[in-house]
């Protein structure tokens, strides 16, 4: 069968893959601490019909020959850590990044979890936990008595205590940065894991090493652009119609040829 | 045999072969630094020293028929358009030239500078492939953020860490696409050129987006459905003249 056929069949493949990163990413257009995710594609093999350099006469030779691509393939959809915007919320729990690194959590397997999304509440034994409930890591716990909660740039759990004038440090928080950000598997739920691709955690204070600051009662929006997705979604449409029209085509000289013999 | 009907068929080949590159064309009109390829056709009179390609129905066919042949692919290097994604990892070219990436297949050349950082903090492209300085060498990248002036040079929280190796070739035809969106030498003897980044300006953040025209991919499209339809009318034609030889000729 014709080669045109499976080319294009590939390239309908990748902008469906296309459409759902995209869908994905409108979705989660006030997902706060949400990065959005980019499909990457290549084009597949090449089929060397005539080598290049090949003879074409007794004397001459074909330059660069006849090389059919077979289509595309999707090579990567990789996450863009790009810093969302912050929306004040002056929950004291609310905490944005402003830079890289991630919360690190523990999961209820035992596991630890990286977020952006920094929106804590207080559980029932006193601990920083995420809305689904797991603490923070290292975890901090927040006596009941505390007033005045206040978390510095560089992580620093502050509080005023009853009977007591300044406040005192009841813990600080860590981020951790990755050498490889998109590297990391997402979870779902707002949570990311280590894989070999992001490599090994740098756990550490906020503000050193290239760690982003914490910014209090504020949280990180998402950093999916509306008009640039529906600009995608627009593109990768028409590139799905036209690589139907190919198939269309191609199906119809199929059917000139069946129909010459009669 | 009639050597009308063959020269009907090859047309018709020849239009099959282009849908192919047509179809590569538009499936990769996402693909990012994804070059264009385009079908050269050639027509060959009767009795010129021809050798037909040994493909499908037209082998074996004797030389003195007018046929019309694929004759090569040739890539279309033009300027991509430029799309802004603000990504720090995302490098674009303005100008001829192309990043060079080692694989374990030889050196290869790419357009496509949708780059990431792998777990030792090396610049890779997105098949995990490292991405040359201009020594040849890979770029590991100390953590922090990450800049690259218009000259290719990368700075990371402001120290020069590097610079990357843009290569230009002084005949395009030198090039073979071998997939992954890279190219490869066709001769391994031939030595690119470090291009002159005066004329080149490397882009952060920008992503140089396929060269293909849709409208003239939709063109293309419409050509090879009608020119097929005609080589095949054509086909028809001959067999019914055929037709009338065998039935009628000799008859009274």
């Amino acid at each position: 069968m014709m080669r045109a056929l499976f080319s294009a069949a590939t390239g309908m493949q990748s902008q469906q893959l296309n459409i759902d990163v995209i869908a994905n990413n409108l979705a989660n257009v006030n997902t706060h601490g949400f990065k959005k995710s980019r499909a990457d594609f290549q084009d597949l093999l090449y089929q060397t019909i005539r080598a290049p350099g090949s003879a074409e006469t007794t004397s001459t030779q074909s330059p660069t020959g006849i090389q059919v691509g077979l289509g595309t393939r999707p090579a990567a959809v990789q996450r863009v850590f790009l810093q969302g915007s912050f929306t004040e919320t002056g929950n004291p729990f609310d905490l944005a990044l402003e830079g890289d690194g991630f919360f690190q959590v523990t999961l209820q397997n035992g596991e630890s979890g990286y977020m952006r999304a920094g929106s804590f509440k207080i559980d029932n034994q006193s601990r920083l936990v995420t809305s689904d409930g797991d603490p923070i890591e290292p975890a901090i716990t927040v006596p009941l008595t505390a007033e005045h909660i206040s978390v510095g740039q560089d992580g620093i759990v502050s509080a005023t205590l009853p009977g007591q004038a300044a406040p005192s440090q009841i813990g600080q928080i860590q981020t951790v940065r990755f050498p490889n950000p998109a590297g990391l598997r997402a979870l779902g739920r707002n949570l990311s894991a280590e894989t070999d691709s992001s490599g090994s955690p740098q756990t550490g204070s906020p503000g050193v090493d290239g760690r982003g600051t914490i910014l209090q009662g504020f949280l990180e929006q998402s950093n999916v652009s509306v008009v640039e997705e529906l600009i995608a979604l627009i593109t990768g449409q028409r590139a799905y119609e036209i690589t139907s029209k190919a198939i269309n085509v191609a199906d119809e000289m199929l059917r000139t040829t069946n129909g010459i013999v009669r | 045999m009639n050597g009308a009907l063959f020269s009907a068929v090859s047309g018709g080949v020849a239009a099959a072969e282009r849908l192919d590159i047509v179809a590569n064309n538009l499936a990769n009109i996402n693909t990012a630094g994804f070059k264009a390829q385009y079908l050269l056709m050639s027509s060959r009179d009767p009795g010129e020293d021809t050798m037909l390609p040994d493909v499908g129905p037209l082998t074996g066919l004797p030389g003195a028929t007018a046929i019309t042949t694929a004759l090569e692919t040739v890539t279309d290097f033009s300027q991509g358009p430029i799309q802004e994604s603000g990504n720090p990892l995302d490098i674009a070219l303005m100008g001829p030239g192309f990043f060079a990436v080692t694989t374990p297949d030889g050196e290869r050349y790419t357009r496509q500078g949708q780059f990431q950082l792998d777990p030792e903090g090396v610049l890779v492209t997105s098949s995990g492939h490292p991405v040359q300085d201009d020594k040849g060498q890979e770029i590991e990248l100390p953590p922090g953020r990450i800049e690259i002036d218009a000259g290719g040079g990368i700075l990371v929280d402001g120290d020069p860490s590097g610079r990357l190796r843009v290569v230009a070739f002084p005949d395009p035809a030198m090039l073979v696409p071998v997939g992954g969106s890279s190219f490869m030498k066709t001769d391994v003897e031939i030595v690119p050129e470090d291009v002159d980044l005066a004329g080149t300006r490397v882009l952060q953040g920008s992503i140089e987006g396929a060269n293909v025209d849709a409208i003239r991919g939709m063109l293309d499209l419409i050509d090879v459905a009608r020119g097929y339809e005609a080589y095949m009318q054509a086909v028809q034609q001959v067999d019914d003249t055929m037709q009338t030889a065998v039935q009628q000729v000799g008859g009274i």
